[in-house]
């Protein structure tokens, strides 16, 4: 017997329906009469649509690889910019995840412990999925992706400081102790750069962890704390 | 359906319903009407619940549903055994979350493995051993943590749901309770990085000594309700020695080895464990 609440219902909505039916109707024929012609141009100067086509490889690599270090640059600069929500790719951390996975790969030549190629790159990229299911499950309004697109972005800091490693253990070696102090004021400065920058991005208001932010953002410091550490411990 | 007719009709019954709702629960039959309308209300919430299936990420939210004070206070309540309306089932009971659970478990695995390559490489720190860390800590240390956790929890549940008529503890419960129950050594292992022995006795013991009395406290009123008391003695006796020798283990085999991987070192280490024991 809910027929007559819904009755109203359906009154209210159906008149709020016909102003909004009233414009579109008046739309389209607006824009069929003034825009065909445009459309019809565009189409037949084949430059705004089908241009990624005919353009040499080159520039299409050369704009793919400007996008990506144009977001790279916002994870040193943080300044609340969605840019990495927005559009997010998998590209940036790919390839991070490669350079720190390779510079962290030990000497087979010693029957050693240290990580492996593969086991560091399962470590983060496992790491950064268990992370976003997190922020999920705290019901933060974010996609998988754009999740791991913000992690991933921000490791930049911390693959930097694992070249610089590389380079100060390949001069000074590794028994030195002002050299592994320096080396670990280094990693600490750029764990917090990268849990600094990545909760910008993903503890921002617009993710709507209201009073979550602190369980929410303790993944994202324990993820890239344990990818500091193996840094520290990479030697030579 | 038919309630919500009369309630249209009714109009000013619903107006003295939403101006004085505390009334409603004291008069069950001052209106009927409106009473079955909350009810048929109640329902359609539960039927919105029950929409999500288990392989959505949605129906997993309700375990998640803690904020962070919550998540503090329960912590604390997990370190401090304490009694009545303070104690930790208290703080789960109306939503026991699987957050703190399992970051608890993963920053200990972390700490403890992390901590154990700390010990050796400051022992092995300028000599001319090429060390090397210790990737079979983290193994061992997330196996022996995640079977503690888990395994023990299901083994608990089927023992009282076998033995009681009426299952005082839902699993998530118990799984939530043991979870949290391994906070105390988060702390601990990082304190344990003083190489010194005593200091490692007494901080071992302190931490047993807290987890275990949380967990008896939480655990006992629930387990003395079986009939045959012996059993129950035992299955409590069970919990805290395992408890107790989890401790140990952790310090014993993670913090006391000089250096891992090295033959001659490990006798060595065996033989000073050994003298710590007998020391002890």
């Amino acid at each position: 017997m809910t027929n007559s609440g819904e009755d109203k219902m359906q009154f209210l909505n159906s008149a709020g329906n016909f102003s909004d039916l009233e414009g579109d109707l008046i739309a389209p024929n607006q824009s069929n009469s003034n825009f065909k012609p445009s459309t019809t141009l565009n189409m037949g100067s084949n430059q705004e649509i089908i241009s990624t086509l005919d353009e040499p490889v080159s520039i299409t690599i050369s704009r793919d690889l400007k996008a990506v270090a144009y977001k790279l640059g916002h994870v040193f600069f943080p300044k609340q910019s969605t840019l990495l929500l927005k559009d997010w790719d998998l590209w940036g951390p790919l390839t991070l995840c490669v350079i720190l996975s390779i510079s962290l790969e030990g000497n087979y030549k010693v029957n050693s412990n240290a990580p492996e190629f593969a086991s560091v790159f399962a470590l983060i990229s496992f790491g950064a999925i268990v992370v976003t299911i997190n922020t999920k499950l705290l019901s933060g309004k974010i996609s998988f992706f754009q999740s791991i697109c913000v992690l991933g972005y921000c490791l930049l800091p911390l693959v930097i400081v694992a070249i610089l490693n590389d380079l100060i253990l390949f001069i000074t070696g590794n028994a030195s102790v002002i050299s592994f102090g320096f080396r670990f004021i280094l990693i600490v400065v750029s764990c917090f750069w990268s849990v600094f920058a990545s909760t910008a991005f993903l503890a921002a208001d617009t993710i709507n962890l209201s009073d979550r932010k602190a369980l929410a953002t303790y993944p994202v410091f324990l993820f890239y704390f344990v990818i500091s550490w193996l840094i520290i411990l990479h030697t030579n | 359906m038919n309630n919500i007719q009369l309630s249209n009709d009714g109009s000013g019954q619903t107006h003295i319903f939403t101006s004085f709702p505390e009334t409603h629960q004291d008069q069950p039959n001052y209106q009927n009407i409106d009473s079955e309308q909350t009810t048929s209300f109640l329902d359609e919430n539960a039927s919105t619940e029950k929409t999500y299936s288990i392989w959505q990420i949605e129906y997993y939210q309700k375990y998640f549903n803690i904020n962070t004070t919550d998540f503090i206070s329960r912590i604390i309540g997990s370190m401090v055994p304490s009694f009545g309306q303070n104690s930790l089932l208290n703080k789960i009971r109306p939503n026991p979350d699987l957050y703190g659970p399992f970051w608890i478990t993963t920053t200990l695995i972390c700490t403890i493995a992390i901590g154990g390559n700390i010990v050796s490489f400051i022992q092995n720190f300028g000599q001319n051993y090429t060390w090397q860390t210790d990737f079979h800590k983290v193994t061992s240390s997330a196996f022996t943590i995640v079977s503690y956790s888990v395994i023990i929890p299901a083994i608990l549940y089927v023992i009282m749901r076998s033995r009681q008529a009426r299952t005082e503890m839902e699993f998530i419960e118990i799984l939530c309770i043991y979870g949290y129950s391994l906070a105390i050594y988060v702390p601990v292992s990082l304190l344990w990085l003083i190489n010194v022995s005593l200091m490692q006795w007494i901080l071992v013991i302190v931490a047993i000594t807290l987890s275990g009395s949380v967990l008896f406290l939480t655990f006992w009123p629930a387990i003395s309700q079986d009939q045959n008391r012996n059993i129950a003695l035992s299955v409590m006796s069970v919990i805290l020695i395992l408890n107790a020798l989890l401790g140990i283990g952790f310090m014993l085999f993670f913090f006391h080895y000089p250096s891992p991987g090295n033959k001659e070192s490990i006798t060595s280490s065996v033989a000073a464990i050994t003298a710590n024991n007998t020391r002890v």
